[in-house]
């Protein structure tokens, strides 16, 4: 609601209020008094009241306005980056713009996304650099061994299952994949048959003579019975980039025409931008209902 | 005055008894009853009869008469006193006289007395004096006549004990070994050992003397001599005297050799000796006549060599015994031998007897062989059959020849008539073939063609009789030796057979324990024919579904079971819907169970040696079973990945599978093998062996728990994530066919896939259908990855595999059941063959692969 409009409802209560009170002059004094006096102060209360919320409503409303307008440009930044590798965004009415950073993901000798994988799902460690389109670099993981973590408590034997672990690799052009599993838990509820149970209890697991495979691609990892916080380390090798973060800070700007007010709203987003596969390309044959021989 | 009355009649009571009490006896009396009549003592008392002889003239008082009681006569002594156990034997005497009082000693007479006995010194045993030896003349010799004989003895080293001692040596002369009438025991002292106070005044052959020695108490005799009293042995009489001689010209009556003995026994010539009856060694009795003269006679007894071996000659009576002699021919003669006058006058001697101790003969082999007069070995050590390769293999398998070795201690000499042979009522005259070992050989050929034995056709012993010239006889039942026992046994060699197919249950044989062996199988394994294949073939007669004989076949033969048209050269199963075969023989005779390794069949022996059916049973029948697993299920298999399912998991790797690819997912050098999970695992083929992957190194992960992520991919999200944002992909509808590789293709409808693709290396190929994939049967090799939301499924048949190399993904179920047109392929091969491609997936687009997330707000 803008000024002029409060002034005419001010205006328009300011008249009734003068009917009002012509009428009651008719009526006998002293009460007539009386009530006139109540219901000038009432009107006067009532009027004051909305006259601020009025000007509060309209601060608010200015707000949020803007502060979508910044969540909507850190959004498009992010989108426009990832769309045209552009990390400046200006909004089409230009009263919203973003500005995005990135920041590489990896490239150290120990990786952790900081993240719970569920029990069944699958984290991605990726052993050779994508390049700026995505697709496989020739960075390849050189060390010769890789420890992975899983962080379960080793004092709750409840809280302990089992790793699947893959890593891909390409030789000549024939890509080929190394399997392993353990068994962490002492519980057969809690193991997989013929998983190796030589760390059972051990927090981590480290996968030797990775030297004899070429050309490593990517290592998967999936928990099995209970989600993990899985990280790995390359045991003074590196890791290759695994992808990166955005961050895209947008922000909205309003100018009011009467006291010249300039108001900017900022808002900051960030995602990851990593690379994944769809676990069901781990295995052969995966059905979400059954697999069926007749 | 009352009061005094009775006073004074008190006191004449008491005066009153007074008075009864001192005259008591006489009051009541004379003494009565036991006691002396009108004895008394001296206190006037009645004394018992017998204990008491009043002194003459007083009466009143005990005296010593009679010794009865120490009492002086005529006094009164206090010591007088009758004890009732006490009764004096005064004046009998108290001395006893025994032996052993040394000094005088006293005795008590039981009333107070001693009296004095004399000492009667020691006591004396009696021991006997050591026995007398004699000395001279010895028995045998003679004494003149009329001449004192000087008798000797030894002395004795202990005369022993007398009581009273009193040692003499006593002489007793007999002439009849019975009383001393010559000399009566007369004593010589103990000092003195010669006798000579006998002068024989009469020849006698016999004087008989004996020394006693004794001590006075006892006695000791010795051995009794005799002598002859003459100057010339007196049993002996010379030159024709009867009892005397001594002239040295008396008759010669009795003078010169004697005449020559003549033989009793035995007596057979050189030529014909004597048999002595039983075996060797035996001790033989030689016998003669007696002759005049001869006091003795000297044996001679010869081998056949002619080297005395026993030469006796002092031999008195007209026979003697030999020892036992060993086998051989023996001959003997006998002299007589005059000893009067001039010893050792020996007559001529005796013809030879001949006789003969014989060995009997042995049968020590029977030996059996073909007509070839090859040797065939006995089983079990005695028996033997005429269905034996080695009969069966000769040009008359009917005929054998039966050997027998026949052993004589005195070699084939004395050999009689070629022995006979018997089996099962028959008689086999047999010849002499020569001889082997020192053994003498015979044999005969029998030929059984036409022999039809009497059923059961049962083993028989072959026996043999013979005797050698002499007629010793022998069988071969005595001895019993290992090597001269033969049972025989000629049959038809036929064996019934019948037998049965089954079907092994869960895929399971073990022919031992009957697993596999149970039940028979059913129609649609379609047992149509079974052919035992030999020459000649024996053709069963099958009834169905599983069940064929009863034929003969032949006891030695082998045979290769050749069922539904199955060949030498390919399979010997023929069309039968079945495999691997197993093979039970049951020895239906015996009951036996044997497990043959291979499929052809000797029936017979194992090759353990051991029978499968027994031929020596009456009556040999074969039960022949074959159990098979049916021919399996088609079945899918991963290669270089893990199978996952929400839920259940069907699969069929069959038991009929070669070792190294019997698993649901296989591993290899390049891709490793995974993870098999569902929460439940089902092979259509009863194999539930949890083969789920290797083979070794590879792993055999498995998981009976669901395993999917819990993120579920659909046709939208690749849609939405591939074509919409990237722009990746191609839609489709289903028109499968000519579709361009290294490409991701969208269908949202169902996709009949019926042409195969192939990706080359290098390059993807990913679809994605919204409906159902169905793959059809003609289609034997996919490559890509294959994602559905419905269902993936391979059905049908044909006569290849299908191979996908790539990944199946569907929401619904994944349905492998494409089957080989011939079923039995199934047995060893997977009809579907998924060989994970990772290559497939690092080919996509990248942009595919790229995901946004951990999104943060500020």
């Amino acid at each position: 609601m803008n000024k002029k409009l409060f002034n005419n409802m001010i205006e328009n209560w300011r008249l009734r209020i003068g009917d009002c009170r012509l009428k009651i002059e008719n009526f006998h004094s002293g009460q007539v008094a009386i009530i006139v006096m109540l219901v000038s102060a009432l009107m006067i209360t009532v009027g004051l009241s909305l006259s601020k919320k009025t000007t509060v409503e309209t601060k608010i409303d200015f707000n949020e306005e803007a502060l979508k307008k910044a969540f909507n440009a850190a959004e498009s930044g992010i989108d426009y980056y990832l769309a045209t590798g552009q990390k400046i965004y200006d909004s089409n009415d230009s009263l919203s713009e973003a500005n995005v950073v990135t920041e590489d993901i990896g490239g150290e000798g120990i990786l952790n996304f900081g993240e719970l994988t569920p029990a069944n799902g699958v984290q991605y460690f990726w052993l050779t650099n994508h390049d700026l389109g995505g697709s496989l670099g020739t960075g390849y993981f050189t060390g010769d061994k890789i420890t992975v973590i899983h962080n379960w408590p080793t004092t709750d034997n409840s809280a302990l299952g089992s790793l699947e672990i893959n890593i891909f690799y390409q030789d000549g052009g024939i890509y080929g994949v190394k399997r392993y599993g353990y068994n962490f838990s002492n519980t057969p509820s809690r193991q997989v048959s013929y998983f190796n149970d030589g760390r059972i209890g051990y927090q981590n697991i480290t996968i030797t003579g990775l030297d004899s495979i070429p050309n490593k691609i990517l290592m998967t990892v999936t928990p099995i019975f209970n989600g993990a916080n899985l990280s790995v380390s390359g045991n003074g090798s590196t890791f290759p980039i695994q992808g990166e973060t955005i961050s895209s800070t947008g922000s909205a700007g309003v100018i009011f025409d009467d006291t010249e007010e300039e108001t900017k709203i900022n808002k900051k987003l960030s995602i990851e931008r990593r690379y994944e596969i769809p676990y069901f390309l781990l295995s052969g044959i995966v059905s979400e209902s059954q697999v069926l021989s007749q | 005055m009352k009061h005094q009355i009775v006073k004074l009649a008190i006191i004449f009571t008491f005066v009153l008894l007074f008075l009864f009490i001192g005259k008591t006896n006489t009051v009541f009396g004379d003494c009565k009853g036991t006691y002396e009549c009108n004895v008394k003592d001296m206190y006037g008392d009645c004394v018992p009869s017998g204990n008491i002889v009043p002194c003459s003239g007083d009466e009143d008082h005990c005296s010593t008469c009679a010794n009865v009681c120490g009492v002086i006569c005529g006094a009164h002594s206090s010591d007088c006193w009758w004890s009732e156990e006490c009764t004096p034997d005064w004046p009998d005497p108290l001395c006893d006289g025994l032996c052993g009082h040394l000094v005088d000693y006293t005795v008590g007479d039981g009333c107070g007395n001693v009296h004095w006995c004399d000492a009667t010194g020691p006591c004396c045993s009696a021991t006997d004096p050591d026995t007398p030896t004699l000395s001279a003349p010895g028995t045998g010799t003679t004494v003149p006549v009329n001449q004192s004989v000087n008798l000797d003895w030894d002395a004795i080293s202990s005369w022993g004990t007398g009581c009273p001692q009193d040692n003499d040596y006593e002489v007793c002369v007999m002439s009849n070994n019975s009383t001393c009438d010559y000399v009566n025991l007369t004593a010589q002292g103990e000092t003195n050992t010669n006798y000579n106070g006998w002068t024989p005044t009469v020849g006698d052959t016999a004087v008989y003397w004996k020394i006693r020695a004794h001590n006075g108490s006892n006695r000791a005799t010795s051995s009794t001599w005799n002598f002859c009293v003459e100057d010339q042995l007196c049993t002996s009489p010379q030159c024709g005297e009867v009892r005397k001689c001594g002239t040295p010209n008396c008759p010669n009556t009795d003078n010169g050799a004697p005449e020559a003995p003549t033989i009793i026994s035995p007596s057979g010539t050189s030529d014909s000796p004597t048999l002595i009856a039983g075996n060797a060694p035996q001790a033989v009795t030689l016998s003669w006549n007696a002759v005049e003269k001869a006091e003795r006679y000297i044996v001679g007894l010869y081998n056949s060599a002619g080297t005395v071996i026993w030469n006796p000659t002092d031999i008195t009576t007209t026979s003697t015994t030999t020892a036992e002699l060993p086998a051989g021919v023996y001959h003997w003669r006998v002299r007589g031998v005059n000893d009067d006058c001039t010893v050792g006058q020996q007559s001529e001697a005796s013809n030879f007897g001949y006789f003969r101790i014989n060995s009997p003969p042995t049968i020590v082999k029977i030996l059996v062989a073909n007509s070839n007069t090859n040797l065939v070995p006995n089983d079990n050590t005695t028996d033997n059959h005429i269905c034996k390769s080695e009969f069966m293999g000769t040009t008359n398998p009917r005929e054998v020849v039966f050997g027998i070795f026949i052993n004589d201690p005195e070699g084939v000499g004395d050999s009689g008539p070629p022995p006979v042979l018997h089996w099962n009522g028959q008689n086999y005259p047999t010849a002499w073939t020569g001889t082997g070992g020192g053994n003498n050989a015979a044999q005969v050929r029998v030929d059984y063609a036409s022999y039809v034995g009497a059923p059961p056709q049962s083993l028989h012993e072959v026996t043999a009789t013979y005797s050698d010239r002499w007629g010793a006889s022998v069988v071969s039942t005595l001895p019993v030796l290992p090597t001269n026992r033969l049972n025989w046994k000629v049959w038809d060699c036929q064996v019934p057979t019948s037998g049965t197919l089954y079907k092994a249950v869960d895929a399971q044989q073990i022919c031992f324990n009957g697993t596999g062996f149970s039940e028979p199988v059913d129609v649609g394994v379609s047992f149509d024919s079974i052919i035992f294949s030999d020459s000649p073939d024996v053709t069963m007669t099958v009834t169905k579904p599983a069940y064929f004989g009863t034929n003969s076949i032949v006891w030695g033969k082998t045979y290769l079971p050749l069922i539904n048209g199955g060949s030498l050269l390919g399979d010997i199963d023929g069309d039968l819907l079945a495999d691997v075969r197993k093979t039970r023989i049951i020895d239906l005779a015996v009951g036996t169970t044997t497990c043959p390794s291979g499929s052809s069949l000797e029936i017979g022996y194992t090759t353990a040696g051991v029978y499968n059916v027994n031929p020596y049973s009456s009556e040999p029948r074969a039960r022949i079973d074959f159990s098979f697993i049916r021919d399996q299920e088609a079945w899918y298999q991963v290669v270089g990945a893990g199978v996952k399912s929400r839920n259940d998991l069907e699969y069929g790797v069959p038991v009929t599978a070669p070792a190294a690819i019997k698993f649901l997912t296989l591993g290899n050098s390049t891709v490793y093998n995974g993870l098999v999970s569902a929460t439940s695992f089902d092979n259509i083929n009863g194999n539930n062996n949890n083969e789920f992957g290797g083979p070794l190194p590879y792993e055999n992960w498995y998981l009976g728990q669901n395993t999917n992520d819990d993120d579920i991919y659909n046709y939208n999200y690749f849609y939405n994530n591939f074509y919409v944002k990237t722009g990746i992909g191609e839609i489709k509808n289903n028109s499968w066919g000519g579709w361009a590789t290294n490409q991701i293709y969208f269908v949202n409808e169902n996709l009949n896939i019926n042409q195969n693709l192939s990706v080359a290396n290098g390059e993807t190929m990913m679809v994605i259908v919204s409906g159902d994939i169905i793959i059809d049967p003609s289609v034997t090799q996919l490559d890509g990855i294959y994602v559905a939301d419905g269902e993936i499924s391979a059905g049908g048949i044909n006569g290849s595999q299908l191979v996908i190399n790539g990944m199946l993904y569907a929401g619904g179920d994944i349905r492998l059941y494409r089957s080989f047109v011939v079923k039995r392929i199934n047995n060893t091969t997977p009809a579907v063959k998924v060989n994970y491609s990772p290559g497939l997936i690092f080919n996509l687009p990248p942009e595919i692969m790229r995901v946004l997330s951990g999104w943060r707000e500020e």
